[in-house]
């Protein structure tokens, strides 16, 4: 009996965390329709650090948006359509708020299969990705199985097993694209304007500028600076602290 | 009458030395007789003349300074303080007559003075010293009257400075447009300057360019514009006469004019300093400074106009600079600000109208909506026109009119929005809401347009009819696309809950590659060992041998179970069916095939004893299954047993 309470209590207490968590989402989100950004931006900021949620980061970016920070805007928005690449609102989202920043991204200059391998690789999360795979080699190894009990639809399984090697390649193909890709972090520059320069120092010669909201990859690090690379082509090192790893 | 006197002695000298006959003697007295009386011929007078006695305060007259006849050099007075005067010299000139072989000098000097303060004057006296000798000049007198603001010009000032127009009282310019810091000695300067200091965002601070000139000059225009970023500008056309006054600055009388104006709104708060350009004059320089200069404008007389001014002057290009000037733009509160204010500030009204009341269904309407005043009227924002149900809004058109009279910009902006009524009824435009900010009062102001009301009446157009199509058709329809209205940020989400988030973390799982390893090996054994287990089976021959000695078993198992129960029939059938199968499927035969001979040709090496026992075998289950013979129990059992050792004994051989 008394380990039957003991059951019931975990479960409840598991419940009320639960709906704790969810209670403060909603409250942030009452704030937030009362136009109490202030507080709103807070709460979801607390949440964000206790869990990584798509939907977290989605309305603590638009509390960003709406006071008018463009650059931690985007950030969020970006760390948002990683978790949910396919969410429609954030995808508008992001567009929108990219839309107002100074820099341009320009177009990338990939060939068509690349490009659109990429595109594909993007559609889906990185752990999608994975459990796709494992799909099929669960595939595989049934197919596999039947075979060898089965014998007799040796022939029958053959065509489905070929099918299936294939898909397995296709998504291995994809899951590493999409790995490459964003195997280096990325990160959002913050101050209104940074100054990338040519090495990792105040002193060394600036390269070129760049605006609050601009997305860039990092190649490298030393010390307190990252080495960046912006819209494919320019790269330099800015001051860790001018940006934000999304 | 000293001429004739000089004449005579030189004469009466000359006489004397005839009758003395002394020559020599003669010509040098009269020598020192003409050395005595040139002292005489050379008496120096001064004398002093003003153009006027009388005059009033801001006025100015003449003092000439005439010294005639003079030895030596004349070392001019220096008439700076004459109280109650501002003066500077203005001239000097020179005439020399020769009269019946006579000559005389004149030498003017000419001051002008202006009367600065009320009262009766006293001009002088002065020293001058002319061949090292000093000399008094006498004072004049001068009555000063108040300043009656409007004076007659003496023509002599007309001659030298810029020409003003008689008729115009000569008006001071206004305080702002006065310079505030020492001007030196400068000919010709602009005073930039702003008719506020501090102005709220978008109310119009007026920018005036005002010319101070002291030559005659003409402008030319800007030679770097004003740098007004952050400002909307509204440049006041140029007047058709420019309106000139006067001022005394530093004892100088200076022509003033408003060269340019513009008003300037300001698009944000702050402090700014806007850089007012430079301009461009050109100025007639004359050369009257040369004293000594023999065709300088006073040979044949004192200022003369004849001689055309080229001769005396000429015409120089100057730029003139500006100082920066700061304006202090406040920000518009925004307690108070209303919900659709759109940044207008200025003074407002506002109305509407429709071009008709009275419609049918599909009939477009004008709704036009006028805002008219004061202020930046060009980014005036008119609001937008309503949502109205079962109206049909198409997109507005405006225009506007500006007027910049008396230097204040104002006019009105119309919008006018086509309208067309889709259903017969009765509908209203509601008011429309202008906000606007008074920068004199320093509050908003809303204003509201009437309410207009609108009657449809129904269609009396024929509805196409739909037996003329032919049966139950469906009349065409205009569709629209869809407008988007605007483009924002979609809003939050409401539950936390997110699609496939059970995928989260997937990868980071640790069992994820052991895993996905682990499969992939599975699946290849298992197909391996698929593949060799079809090999397998599709080898019939091996099967058999396989199976041969395990169904033989089976066999004799049950051979045995009908020897038990004695049943010689079925013991003889089964016996030879395990025996001949047993062979059969060792040597891939078929059981009808199975004999003595074809097992020895299916091995590989001779085993005669084997061959022999399995021929005895034969023949006795053949005898036992065909032929009727009782046979015992034990002799069943022996056979059983033959059987079994036979078997046992042919699966150490080996078959081909």
């Amino acid at each position: 009996m008394k380990f039957l309470k003991t059951i019931l209590l975990i479960f409840f207490l598991f419940l009320a965390t639960k709906n704790a968590a969810a209670d403060a989402f909603n409250d942030a989100n009452a704030k937030y329709q009362a136009g109490d950004f202030k507080n709103a931006l807070m709460q979801y900021e607390n949440l964000a650090k206790s869990e990584s949620n798509p939907a977290i980061y989605y309305n603590l970016a638009n509390t960003y948006f709406r006071m008018n920070n463009k650059a931690k805007a985007v950030l969020n928005y970006e760390r948002a359509v990683r978790l949910a690449p396919r969410d429609n609102d954030i995808v508008w989202n992001l567009d929108i708020a990219r839309s107002v920043l100074t820099d341009e991204t320009g177009g990338s200059d990939d060939a068509l299969l690349l490009f659109w391998s990429k595109k594909i690789a993007a559609f889906l999360t990185q752990d999608e990705w994975a459990v796709l795979l494992t799909a099929g080699f669960l595939v595989l190894f049934i197919l596999c199985l039947f075979q060898f009990l089965f014998v007799n639809a040796k022939a029958f399984l053959r065509f489905f097993q070929i099918v299936s090697f294939i898909y397995l390649i296709l998504t291995g193909i994809f899951f590493t694209i999409h790995w490459s890709e964003t195997k280096n972090p990325e990160v959002i520059v913050l101050e209104k304007e940074v100054y990338a320069r040519f090495g990792p120092s105040k002193t060394e010669t600036k390269a070129f500028m760049l605006h609050g909201g601009a997305k860039a990859k990092v190649l490298d690090q030393s010390r307190d600076w990252f080495y960046v690379e912006f819209a494919g082509k320019n790269s330099g090192w800015i001051p860790k602290a001018s940006s934000e790893v999304i | 009458m000293r001429r004739i006197g000089e004449l005579s002695v030189l004469k009466m000298s000359l006489r004397a030395l005839k009758g003395r006959g002394n020559l020599l003697l003669g010509i040098a007295t009269s020598l020192a007789l003409l050395a005595m009386t040139n002292p005489s011929y050379s008496a120096v007078s001064i004398e002093t003349s003003v153009s006027r006695s009388v005059l009033a305060v801001g006025e100015d007259l003449v003092l000439d300074i005439i010294i005639s006849d003079s030895t030596g050099k004349i070392i001019p007075p220096n008439i700076t303080t004459i109280d109650g005067f501002s003066s500077y010299s203005q001239g000097r000139s020179q005439e020399i007559s020769i009269i019946n072989g006579i000559s005389s000098s004149r030498n003017i000097f000419s001051y002008v003075l202006v009367a600065n303060s009320v009262g009766k004057k006293k001009i002088g006296p002065f020293s001058i010293t002319i061949g090292g000798k000093p000399y008094q000049v006498s004072a004049v007198d001068v009555e000063v009257m108040p300043d009656k603001g409007s004076s007659q010009n003496v023509g002599y000032a007309q001659a030298v400075f810029p020409s003003i127009p008689s008729q115009q009282p000569v008006n001071s310019p206004p305080q702002r447009a006065l310079p505030t810091e020492d001007i030196g000695g400068q000919d010709i300067f602009v005073k930039v300057w702003f008719d506020k200091d501090e102005v709220f965002v978008n109310e119009p601070a007026t920018l005036t360019y005002t010319l101070y000139t002291r030559m005659s000059a003409t402008y030319k225009g800007f030679e770097k514009e004003p740098v007004t970023t952050g400002f909307w500008v509204e440049d006041f056309p140029p007047e058709k006469v420019i309106h000139k006054t006067e001022k005394i600055l530093n004892g100088s009388r200076y022509v003033v004019a408003d060269v340019r104006k513009m008003a300037l709104f300001p698009t944000k708060a702050g402090v700014f300093t806007i850089d007012p350009g430079i301009l461009a004059a050109s100025v007639e320089v004359r050369n009257a400074d040369d004293f000594n200069n023999f065709f300088s404008s006073n040979v044949f007389g004192r200022r003369s106009s004849m001689l055309p001014p080229a001769y005396f002057s000429q015409i120089v290009p100057k730029t003139i600079p500006t100082e920066s000037q700061k304006l202090t733009v406040k920000a518009l509160p925004e307690t108070g600000k209303p919900q659709n204010f759109s940044g207008a500030v200025g003074k407002y009204a506002i109305e509407s109208s429709v071009d008709k009341k009275e419609v049918e269904e599909g009939t477009p309407i004008t709704y036009k909506i006028r805002i008219f005043g004061r202020g930046n009227i060009n980014t005036v924002q008119t609001p937008n026109f309503p949502v109205v149900d079962d109206f049909k809004a198409y997109d507005s058109s405006s225009s506007v009119n500006i007027s910049k009279d008396d230097f204040v910009v104002q006019g009105e902006k119309v919008t006018e929005t086509v309208i067309v009524p889709k259903k017969a009824g009765t509908y209203t435009i509601p008011a429309l809401s202008f906000s606007y900010f008074d920068p004199e009062d320093a509050q908003y102001k809303e204003i509201k347009t009437a309410v207009q009301t609108i009657q449809v009446k129904p269609s009396t157009l024929q509805e196409p009819s739909v037996q003329d199509s032919g049966g139950s058709g469906v009349v065409a329809v205009q569709k629209e696309g869809l407008k988007n209205l605007a483009k924002d940020i979609r809003f939050i989400k409401q539950s936390k809950d997110m699609p496939l988030s059970w995928t989260q973390g997937f990868l980071k799982n640790p069992f994820y590659w052991p895993f996905n390893i682990f499969l992939l090996i599975a699946a290849l054994t298992f197909a391996i060992l698929a593949e060799i287990k079809s090999r397998v089976g599709s080898d019939l021959k091996g099967l058999r041998l396989r199976r041969s000695h395990r169904v033989a078993r089976q066999k004799l198992k049950k051979a045995n179970q009908f020897l038990k129960k004695n049943d010689q029939e079925a013991f003889f059938s089964e016996l030879s069916r395990a025996l001949h199968g047993y062979f059969a499927d060792k040597l891939n035969l078929s059981e009808q095939a199975v004999n003595a001979e074809a097992i020895e040709k299916g091995l590989t090496e001779p085993a005669p004893a084997l061959i022999n026992e399995a021929k005895s075998l034969f023949h006795e289950l053949a005898l036992g299954r065909f032929a009727r013979s009782n046979k015992t129990h034990e002799e069943m059992q022996e056979l059983y047993s033959r059987a079994d050792r036979l078997i046992v004994g042919f699966e150490k051989v080996k078959v081909k």
